[in-house]
């Protein structure tokens, strides 16, 4: 019995002493030069709160159906601008151009960090908390903070290859990509922010306020082989994403919400993920923290997966 | 003499001591679990386990430079069980230093290698602690070494070196024990104590290279020279009646082996295949027919694939070979697992069948998590004879059928 209570004792100053000491800069661990621009979220400088345009999905009038050509990529005054910095004012973006402008709202450059709160419908009490850290479009290790029992579960994803570090095997296991991360939420949703590069992008609509595109995978392996991305012309936003498997079945729909500046501009700082068969399975994804951020190669290996 | 406990609060002076709020960019983490574990052992009506533990772990990271990052791991595990007072164990204590795409681990450690589930040919870096047979959980079961291990991790290869100046025996079932393995006709007489291995002179020393390919199969080549890990029993100075020896000494035998391996995964869609092999050359082990210690080449081999869906359900299925010169055995493991109430409830079933011997191993499971920190798990074994096959390895253990309850805090 005296044991017990003098372990009871010293874990409790453990649990003490770790409340300041946590308080230092977890984020940081992974960088490995200077940190850039800000990083937590700063209050939206315009009301960007308006709901996605379900309807625009399946019931817009299209002005174009087919692919339009890639014009001469020129601003206002005249003047050539560099390739993917298309100017909004000019018309008729390529399905393509229109997906990287997309990806530069959803990203803030090619290597950056994140910190994500995933909280599923019925399990609001039990959200569970992520540090992700991003390289390129095939580099992402993802870090569990909450729950804390699954503290130390850390996964990578390399190119389409997925492993999960098991704490009490002290090593890492291969997992597939499609897997859920927690919820309605698959690794993919947050581990593979671009979709240029992996999807092959074709306008399907255009309507004053937007333009709806249809994704077909370029790889194997990807979270979804086609995608139906709704993106807003005000800023090249993603709205709304309808996510189907090869034979086209819709398997989930994800909302965009919640712009907000994060890393410099706005961004959508919330994924609603609805599932397409019973609407009363939801997980959202919430952007807590957002920093572009350089990370050396070697962290993203599974060797390194243990904390 | 200095515990594994009293390294803790030799760990919380120096917590107290350095001023960690002047390490720049240096992160601190606090943290362990602290639970009970017990089990009841039908056939003896008994409860064969009664142990609340605690397991805590400090780690430091990013002591140093943008270019060097430093880290240094501690963690014990501490049974509060007073019936088992010298039984806290230092688990990790470790420095590490990564540069670019090299790590330099130093210190107290457990090195894991394999990527199959539940039977873990490839796991022999440690020695593991076999005094019970079906408790295979890696965290419970593998005893930590003093190691040097490098690594390289290069984008697709990667290698490690790792030497081990002094390593451990594994340890096993008592004389008498419930579950211990010794022959009925050998069980009477005395066993020595095992040899301890002496600095230097039983090193080890090994590594693998890896490699992942483009098309997303993922490699590992393996080798070890080590002590082996397994228990072979020679008998000395035996006197017999009928061919039975009624006196003599079982000592256990330990040499330095040979022991090469490969693992490869590959993903598709949903479904991971995974193998795992090795071959210990000349290993001592018992012939099963003669009892006589014979060196044999040892062969293990574990392929199999497991299959996810999106509502989480997990299916496994894995073929285990396990031959010797003169003889081998093979079984198949299935594991299939899935959620309910959402995240609250997992029930998992594993089963061990032997195709060419009489092992026959359940596993049904029970999980809740009862908040973020708080589980319970509630599980069986039950170990069947399929008459009228061979021995198998475990089927000795029929009789010792068990139900376990494990509680956990995570904090």
């Amino acid at each position: 019995m005296l044991k017990l209570i003098k372990t009871f004792l010293f874990l409790g100053l453990l649990t003490f002493l770790s409340g300041p000491l946590l308080s230092q800069d977890e984020g940081s661990e992974t960088s490995t030069g200077s940190v850039k621009e800000e990083k937590t979220a700063e209050a939206p400088t315009e009301d960007v709160s308006e709901k996605a345009p379900e309807g625009e999905v399946e019931g817009e009038t299209s002005v174009a159906s087919k692919d339009v050509g890639t014009p001469p990529v020129v601003s206002e005054d005249g003047n050539e601008v560099a390739e993917g910095r298309m100017p909004a004012s000019v018309e008729g973006p390529s399905a393509e151009d229109i997906l990287k402008r997309a990806d530069e709202v959803r990203n803030p450059s090619e290597s950056f960090f994140m910190k994500v709160k995933v909280t599923n419908k019925g399990e609001e009490e039990k959200p569970s908390q992520f540090n992700v850290s991003i390289k390129g479009n095939n580099r992402t290790l993802i870090k569990t903070l909450l729950p804390k029992r699954d503290r130390g579960r850390n996964l990578l994803m390399l190119d389409e290859n997925m492993w999960v570090f098991i704490p009490n095997l002290k090593r890492s296991v291969r997992v597939g990509l499609s897997q859920k991360l927690t919820g309605q939420a698959a690794n993919g949703d947050i581990s593979r922010m671009r979709w240029s590069g992996d999807y092959t992008a074709k306008l399907l609509k255009e309507t004053k306020k937007s333009w709806l595109l249809h994704l077909q995978a370029k790889k194997k392996g990807l979270t979804y082989e086609q995608l139906k991305v709704l993106i807003s012309k005000k800023g090249f936003r993603p709205r709304q994403a309808h996510l189907m498997s090869v034979s086209g079945k819709l398997l989930k729909k994800i909302y965009y919400q919640g712009y907000k500046k994060l890393a410099g501009r706005l961004r959508p700082s919330q994924m609603n993920i609805v599932d397409a068969i019973n609407d009363n399975k939801k997980s959202l994804i919430e952007i807590e923290e957002m920093e572009a951020r350089d990370f050396q190669t070697a962290l993203f290996n599974k060797r390194n997966l243990a904390e | 003499m200095i515990q594994g406990k009293d390294f803790l609060w030799i760990f919380i002076g120096f917590l107290l001591l350095i001023d960690v709020s002047k390490a720049e960019k240096g992160t601190v983490k606090i943290g362990g679990e602290f639970g009970v574990r017990s089990s009841y052992l039908y056939g003896q009506d008994t409860f064969s386990l009664k142990r609340p533990y605690a397991h805590v772990k400090a780690y430091f990271k990013n002591f140093g430079n943008d270019e060097v990052t430093q880290e240094v791991s501690i963690s014990s595990r501490f049974l509060l069980d007073d019936e088992a007072p010298k039984s806290d164990t230092l688990t990790e204590a470790t420095y590490k230093i990564v540069r670019e795409n090299s790590t330099f681990t130093f210190g107290l450690q457990e090195i894991g290698w394999g990527e199959t589930f539940g039977i873990y040919p490839l796991d022999f870096v440690n020695a593991r602690n076999f005094e019970d047979p079906f408790i295979s959980d890696l965290k419970w079961t593998r005893i930590p070494v003093f190691a040097l291990n490098y690594e390289y991790l290069g984008e697709k290869f990667s290698g490690q070196l790792i030497a081990i100046p002094k390593p451990k025996n594994s340890k096993f079932p008592s004389k008498g024990d419930t579950f211990d393995t010794t022959p009925a006709s050998l069980a009477h007489l005395d066993r020595e104590d095992m040899q301890a291995p002496q600095l230097m002179y039983d090193s080890e020393i090994g590594g693998r290279l890896g490699y992942l390919f483009d098309f997303g199969l993922d490699v590992d080549v393996y080798y070890f020279y080590h002590r082996n890990r397994n228990l072979a029993l020679d008998l000395k100075n035996a006197t017999y009646f009928n061919n039975v020896p009624i006196s003599g000494t079982l000592s256990p035998v330990f040499k330095q082996i040979h022991s090469t391996g490969l693992s490869s995964t590959y993903a598709t869609g949903d479904f991971v295949f995974r193998l795992d092999f090795v071959n210990h050359f000349n290993r001592p082990v018992n012939d099963p027919d003669t009892l006589a210690v014979k060196y044999l080449n040892n062969m293990i081999g574990v392929f199999g694939f497991d299959f996810s869906t999106e509502n989480k359900f997990q299916l496994g299925l894995q073929y285990h070979h396990d031959s010797f010169t003169e003889f081998y055995y093979n079984w198949v493991s299935s594991q299939m697992s899935f959620p309910l109430f959402g995240d609250l409830m997992e029930l998992s079933f594993f089963v061990f069948w032997g195709l060419n011997n009489q092992d026959l191993w359940y596993q049904p499971t029970m999980k809740f998590f009862l908040s973020d920190q708080f589980s319970m798990s509630i599980w069986a074994d039950i170990i069947e004879k399929q008459e009228p096959k061979k021995a198998g390895q475990i089927s000795t253990f029929s009789e010792h059928d068990r139900v376990f309850l494990e509680l956990g805090w995570q904090f």
